[in-house]
């Protein structure tokens, strides 16, 4: 089914499930701070070495990091553009994506050390 | 008409507060303020206001026909908001006795009031916006329900005035590209048609990253509509269609 569907109906399919899983987890997240009387640094240990919620924290990374490259592409190619910024916007363009891809691969980078 | 067959008590004085470009002449567009005189008695619309304006001033220039809703010529930015002048009460919009007129956001002005609306075509020619049929043609007519007629409601109407696509910041942005709120109303229009037989290939031309799914439903489109019609649905009835069909 969705190998069928054409490219911008993969983007908007694939946005929309990121951002799901990004409020699943957040909510996920509150609840479990919300319901414990005092997050200890103890507690947020035994949280975050329990290998389910390892997943699920690796999955909202990704979830952020494919979110956030999708959505920005979709603002720069509405702002940072040759007919916006003449000779300028191309160049515009790619150093704007340069510094998300960099951000990302940093954010996940980091995530990926600290979780596992 | 004209203000001065009303009685004095009956006028008052508005500020029109009016786009000015002629490119022949002017470097840069200016706002033009215009006093006109209107009557107190009855309500008139903007437009019946700028021909008052343009007695004064006979080089403001602006497009009208029928003056009544359905050529949809003179959709132009009334206090910050795209209308038809020919069919929004100068009362509604008045404030504080002024009102201020630019052309439609986003389009290349030919001169004051008017755009060049050939991007707004473009995209327009680009849906098809004709019945495409493959089977042999029937010896009177193509039949219809009524319900299969009542599907498409709410969306022959359009007039094309261009006041949705034009405050669309999709549109601004990607004029080339996303095909606006008034194309994408017209895809829906004879992708709901039960007679089209071009449904797959009007859905394929719609895949990409931008032609339907640069709208991120911001429904400005719908709040400015003088027909009152719904492009944001349709584009979610299409986006639906998109993402459930059977491809073969």
């Amino acid at each position: 089914m969705f190998s069928r569907l054409g490219h911008g109906s993969k983007e908007f399919l694939i946005i929309r499930v990121c951002a799901v899983l990004i409020l699943f987890y957040t909510l996920y997240l509150g609840g479990f701070v919300l319901l414990t009387d005092e997050v200890t640094f103890n507690q947020w240990s035994v949280f975050f070495n329990n290998p389910i919620n390892k997943i699920l924290t690796s999955l909202f990374f990704l979830a952020f990091a494919v979110h956030t490259w999708l959505g920005t592409w979709a603002v720069a190619s509405d702002y940072l553009t040759p007919r916006i910024f003449g000779n300028l916007g191309r160049a515009m363009f790619v150093g704007f994506r340069s510094i998300v891809a960099a951000i990302i691969a940093l954010v996940l980078t980091w995530a990926i050390i600290i979780i596992w | 008409m004209s203000a001065a067959a009303i009685p004095v008590e009956h006028i008052k004085t508005i500020t029109m507060s009016i786009y000015r470009y002629d490119p022949t002449v002017d470097k840069k567009p200016y706002m033009q303020d215009i006093v006109v005189e209107i009557p107190t008695d009855k309500d008139i619309m903007v437009l019946d206001a700028l021909h008052l304006a343009k007695n004064q001033e006979p080089s403001l220039s602006y497009r009208r026909s029928c003056r009544e809703g359905v050529c949809g010529s003179d959709g132009m930015n009334i206090n910050g908001k795209n209308g038809l002048a020919c069919v929004t009460p100068l009362s509604e919009v008045l404030k504080r006795g002024k009102i201020t007129l630019r052309p439609m956001p986003g389009l290349p002005v030919v001169r004051d009031l008017i755009v060049d609306m050939k991007q707004f075509f473009d995209q327009l020619e680009k849906v098809k916006p004709y019945l495409i049929t493959k089977s042999d043609s029937p010896d009177m007519e193509r039949k219809q329900t009524p319900e299969e007629r009542e599907e498409l409601d709410g969306l022959y109407e359009c007039i094309l005035c261009g006041c949705c696509s034009t405050s669309c910041p999709s549109f601004w942005w990607n004029p080339d590209k996303f095909l606006g709120p008034a194309a994408l109303l017209q895809s829906w229009r004879f992708i709901a048609d039960s007679r089209d037989e071009a449904t797959e290939e009007r859905l394929d031309d719609l895949e990409d990253a931008f032609s339907l799914y640069r709208c991120h439903g911001i429904m400005n489109c719908v709040s400015v509509c003088p027909k009152g019609l719904n492009p944001t649905e349709a584009i979610s009835n299409i986006r639906n269609k998109l993402l459930t069909r059977e491809k073969a």
